[in-house]
């Protein structure tokens, strides 16, 4: 097998000259032409030039052409490379293209044995005008681009677009039908020959495609599609390239490891210059002996990259910086973060105490007090301080209550319970409703309306005194109808604004002076859940799918179900279910009766 | 944007501009070694007075990450820096004894050498006790860096800053000639950053030592800790108070979004026992920021021990920071 590689490097001659020597000294009789940059300056050609001296059978191309990005210079200077091959009288089997960014990811020994099977097979892209991932696609040949590519980005965009409006479409030459590919293909000698004879007989076609659009893109595959058989076109490369969603070529580095070695190809773009230890890894690989393992996955199609970037962004940490989502006015985004459950008692706060004094010691839980309070952390009788947070931290902790609450329960190697009581957190409050995380159990009345919890609260549960010493009855009212939203509140909450709403119910300021008393409450577990799970019948009712609210808010809704289905199944689930028993007393509901004594454990 | 809103800005944007160019004219360049610089290569910024102790590690500190040359603004000092940086190959040295708090305090000066030398260029912009840190550090330079913001189209690179400390008391943390501050202060939060909306809806970060210990009980008054260390300056460009707070405001905030960016973080090494002789001087120098009224906290409490358990962490390299979420490697594959 003979082969030549063509090497087009812009910089970096050592570099240069580390892959052409480890090419020809790893193939049979394989031999290198690198053509370098006419930008690059002018030293660095004179190092690969003294650098190469007397290396045998690697030619450093003397007709030197200006190669920028997107510019038929890329084109030129493959066109003048091989006719320079040509000229010297060399023949080869195969012949393949490769930047000073690419390096092996295979033995080359298999790479022979690969084109050896495929004998006669052209390794090149033969796309339509989809196979350009977005942008100028049609327009790259339709239009005129006499201006090299993006040296002046904004004149580019409005000959664009007044091409557009004009509807301009170039006449193409020798009705050649335009095919997309990579840049970087392998073809065989007597197609390369193919292509310079067409080159020479039809100078217009040189004219057209120095205007189009990214002409490396376009030129080779248009005209090997034109001048070799359809059925011997593989329609992939040797050398695999990924793009980035922004439309540029991943650059691989030392901290990528094996990935860019996995490629199922034999080269792999773009590695970067100051990957030295993945170059010399790339180039150690090229001169072992084949392994003889099958070669049918060449050229299977990868979507690695887009798993790997897609994995990497499953779960962020919380309170991640620069991330907006993190910020102080979006709570909820910061809790769901969180990749732990956490227990919230929201009610009067002496019935919290006696749920969290029965919750200790109960294994998997610890209890915690009513970390929220006004003016001080309570994070439990005796307890002034969880990994750093303390008590007196609470204008750090009202100052972000949502990033409080996340490194609090990154604290807790248990499941903590904490109590929040009306008036506590500002917004924090319905961001925990909302978040599928948080076990939310409620003690007040519960109902759909501020006057239904009102007429509750007068005669409903038990015998409650219609007014709580030193809460208002408009605090009361909002503390019922925060306790009350059912899945449609939840719903109408994104069109009004949830946090408006709690705002102008319950003012950050106006904060409990006196503490509720001691009053028979209804205890409810406050969650959207499936109601034929064990914890579902904890449900007051159940999950309002398939009315109104778009996919997003039902995806939402359907997420929470799940988790709250889960904490069924948590080990401490049971304890806590024991502590609320002995704990409330339980009164009655208005309409439905729930009873947390009856449910499965 | 309403026409009066256009006026207004163009008027702050030429008032901004004049400023810089007088604070420029207070510089005198004293050694100019900038034709050893490449086109496309790295240059740092920094406004300095008497750190010479710090500026050896400093400087391999820089370039090591690929700063091909330190662009130095000497204000007026009298430890030898002149002598030293004369050694230095890759240096150019700017003098003066002009007023460091009405350069705002040497944002000026830097704007103008930002705006004369390294437009449409990729900038480091620091203070001699600041460390610049990013994803994957050990195996990517600044250039595949900023190869990376161009191709995103980020004309800036944003930060947190990270205040580090020691575990002894401060008198005891004495940072000799030429020592590596990392291991001086290996300490820094690994958490209670808090996020709020700044200028131009970028993202205004405050929390860190300082905060926890002098503004414990107002937290919203400690310092903005979000700053822009790296910048490809362009012809409007201009930071106001410091680096955390950009001209035109787009470049306060990540273009990309609600979507995650790559960010770094910035060490800054200020909690070393020659900052007591420093708040003794700036005291009577009055120059910084709403007349010293920071370094007031540090006289009063600058004995202070910034360890909390739970809090603290040492440091062991970028990835542990992008683990905490404290920077982010963003789509930077």
């Amino acid at each position: 097998m003979r082969l030549l590689y063509v090497i087009l490097a812009h910089d970096n001659p050592e570099q240069a000259r580390d892959l052409a020597v480890t090419l020809r000294e790893s193939s049979g009789d394989g031999s290198v032409a690198i053509h370098f940059d006419a930008n690059a300056p002018a030293a660095a050609f004179s190092a690969l030039g003294s650098l190469l001296a007397g290396e045998e059978r690697i030619r450093l191309v003397r007709n030197r052409v200006r190669c920028g990005w997107g510019s038929f210079g890329l084109v030129q200077a493959v066109l003048s490379t091989l006719a320079e091959v040509r000229e010297a009288g060399d023949g080869f089997d195969y012949v393949v293209l490769l930047s000073g960014a690419c390096m092996p990811c295979r033995p080359i020994a298999q790479l022979e044995r690969f084109l050896g099977e495929n004998r006669g097979r052209e390794f090149i892209e033969d796309g339509d005008e989809r196979w350009p991932k977005g942008g100028l696609r049609l327009e790259r040949f339709h239009f005129h681009f006499p201006l090299p590519a993006l040296r002046y980005p904004a004149i580019d965009r409005l000959s664009v677009n007044v091409q557009r409006f004009l509807g301009v479409r170039r006449r193409i030459p020798d009705k050649l039908e335009p095919r997309f590919g990579s840049q970087w293909w392998t073809l065989t000698w007597p197609t390369c020959l193919a292509v310079l004879d067409y080159v020479a007989a039809h100078p217009e076609v040189v004219r057209f495609f120095r205007r189009t659009w990214i002409p490396d893109e376009l030129m080779f595959p248009t005209l090997v599609h034109r001048l070799v058989p359809q059925d011997r076109i593989a329609g992939f490369t040797l050398t695999r390239y990924t793009f980035t969603d922004k439309g540029k070529p991943v650059v691989y580095y030392d901290d990528h490891g094996d990935h860019p070695l996995a490629a199922k190809s034999f080269f792999v773009r773009k590695v970067s210059p100051e990957a030295t230890r993945l170059r010399a890894r790339c180039l150690s690989l090229a001169r072992e002996p084949d392994d003889g393992r099958p070669l049918d996955e060449i050229g299977a199609p990868s979507r690695d990259y887009e798993f790997r970037i897609a994995a990497a962004s499953v779960r962020r940490p919380p309170g991640e910086l620069f991330s907006r989502d993190q910020f102080v006015d979006r709570p909820l985004t910061v809790l769901r973060r969180m990749d732990r459950p956490y227990v919230v008692l929201f009610g009067p706060p002496a019935i919290a105490r006696q749920v969290l004094d029965r919750v200790a010691g109960a294994p998997g839980l610890v209890p915690l007090g009513r970390v929220f309070a006004p003016g001080e952390v309570d994070l439990g009788p005796g307890v002034d301080g969880i990994g750093g947070l303390n008590r007196g931290d609470a204008a750090i902790r009202d100052a972000h209550p949502a990033l409080f609450l996340v490194r609090l329960r990154a604290r807790c190697a248990a499941t903590p319970v904490m109590a929040i009581a009306p008036g506590d957190g500002g917004d924090l409050v319905a961001a925990v409703a909302e978040d599928p995380r948080a076990l939310v159990v409620s003690f007040a009345p519960a109902t759909y309306s501020p006057d239904v919890a009102l007429a509750a609260l007068s005669e409903g549960i038990g015998a409650p005194p219609p007014e709580i010493p030193g809460v208002s009855q408009e605090r009361m009212q909002a503390a019922a109808a925060l306790v009350g939203w059912g899945g449609d509140e939840i719903l109408q909450m994104e069109k009004y604004g949830s946090s408006n709403r709690l705002v102008k119910l319950v003012p950050e300021k106006e904060v409990p002076k006196v503490e509720f008393d001691d009053t028979p409450v209804l205890p409810q577990v406050l969650f959207l859940g499936d109601a034929a799970s064990p914890a579902g019948r904890l449900l007051r009712r159940p999950l309002p799918l398939g009315g109104a609210g778009d996919d997003h808010r039902r995806e939402a809704l359907f997420e929470r179900s799940v988790a709250a289905s889960a904490f069924a199944h948590e080990p401490w689930f049971g304890h806590l279910v024991a502590a609320l028993e002995a704990a409330v007393p339980i009164g009655r509901e208005p309409d439905r009766v729930v009873l947390v004594g009856s449910t499965a454990r | 944007m309403n026409p009066l809103q256009l006026v207004g800005r163009e008027i702050h944007f030429l008032e901004q501009a004049i400023k810089d160019r007088r604070a420029g004219r207070q510089l005198r360049l004293v050694q100019n070694r900038m034709d050893r610089m490449g086109p496309r290569d790295i240059a740092l910024i920094t406004c300095l007075r008497n750190e010479k102790p710090r500026l050896p590690f400093f400087v391999d500190y820089y370039r090591r990450l690929g700063v091909r040359h330190f662009m130095v603004i000497d204000n007026d000092s009298d430890d030898g820096f002149r002598e030293w940086a004369a050694g230095q190959e890759d240096m150019s040295v700017w003098h003066t004894s002009a007023s460091y708090r009405d350069s705002k305090f040497g944002m000026l000066w830097c704007n103008d050498l930002l705006r004369r030398h390294r437009r449409g260029k990729w900038t480091v912009v620091v203070d001699p006790d600041e460390f610049l840190v990013y994803p994957r550090m050990e195996t990517r330079s600044l250039k595949a860096l900023t190869g990376f913001l161009d191709e995103e189209k980020r004309p800036a690179f944003h930060a947190v800053m990270l205040d580090a400390y020691s575990d002894r008391p401060l008198a005891e943390t004495v940072l000799r000639e030429g020592e590596n501050p990392f291991e001086v202060c290996p300490w820094f939060d690994r958490d209670g950053y808090w996020q709020a909306e700044g200028f131009g809806r970028g993202t205004w970060i405050r929390g860190g030592p300082r905060m926890r210990v002098f503004f414990h009980d107002h937290p919203k008054w400690a310092p903005a800790h979000n700053k822009i260390p790296l910048v490809k300056w362009g012809p409007r460009f201009h930071f106001r108070m410091s680096t955390h707070d950009g001209w035109p405001t787009r470049i306060n905030r990540d273009p990309i979004g609600t979507e995650l960016a790559v960010t770094g973080a910035l060490f800054h090494f200020k909690f070393v026992a020659s900052l007591a002789d420093k708040v003794a001087e700036e005291q009577v120098r009055r120059e910084h920021y709403d007349g010293g009224r920071e370094y007031d906290r540090y006289a009063v409490e600058g004995r202070g021990e910034f360890m909390a358990d739970g809090i603290s962490i040492r440091y062991e390299g970028p990835r542990q920071l992008v683990e905490l979420g404290l920077m982010s490697e963003g789509p930077w594959y």
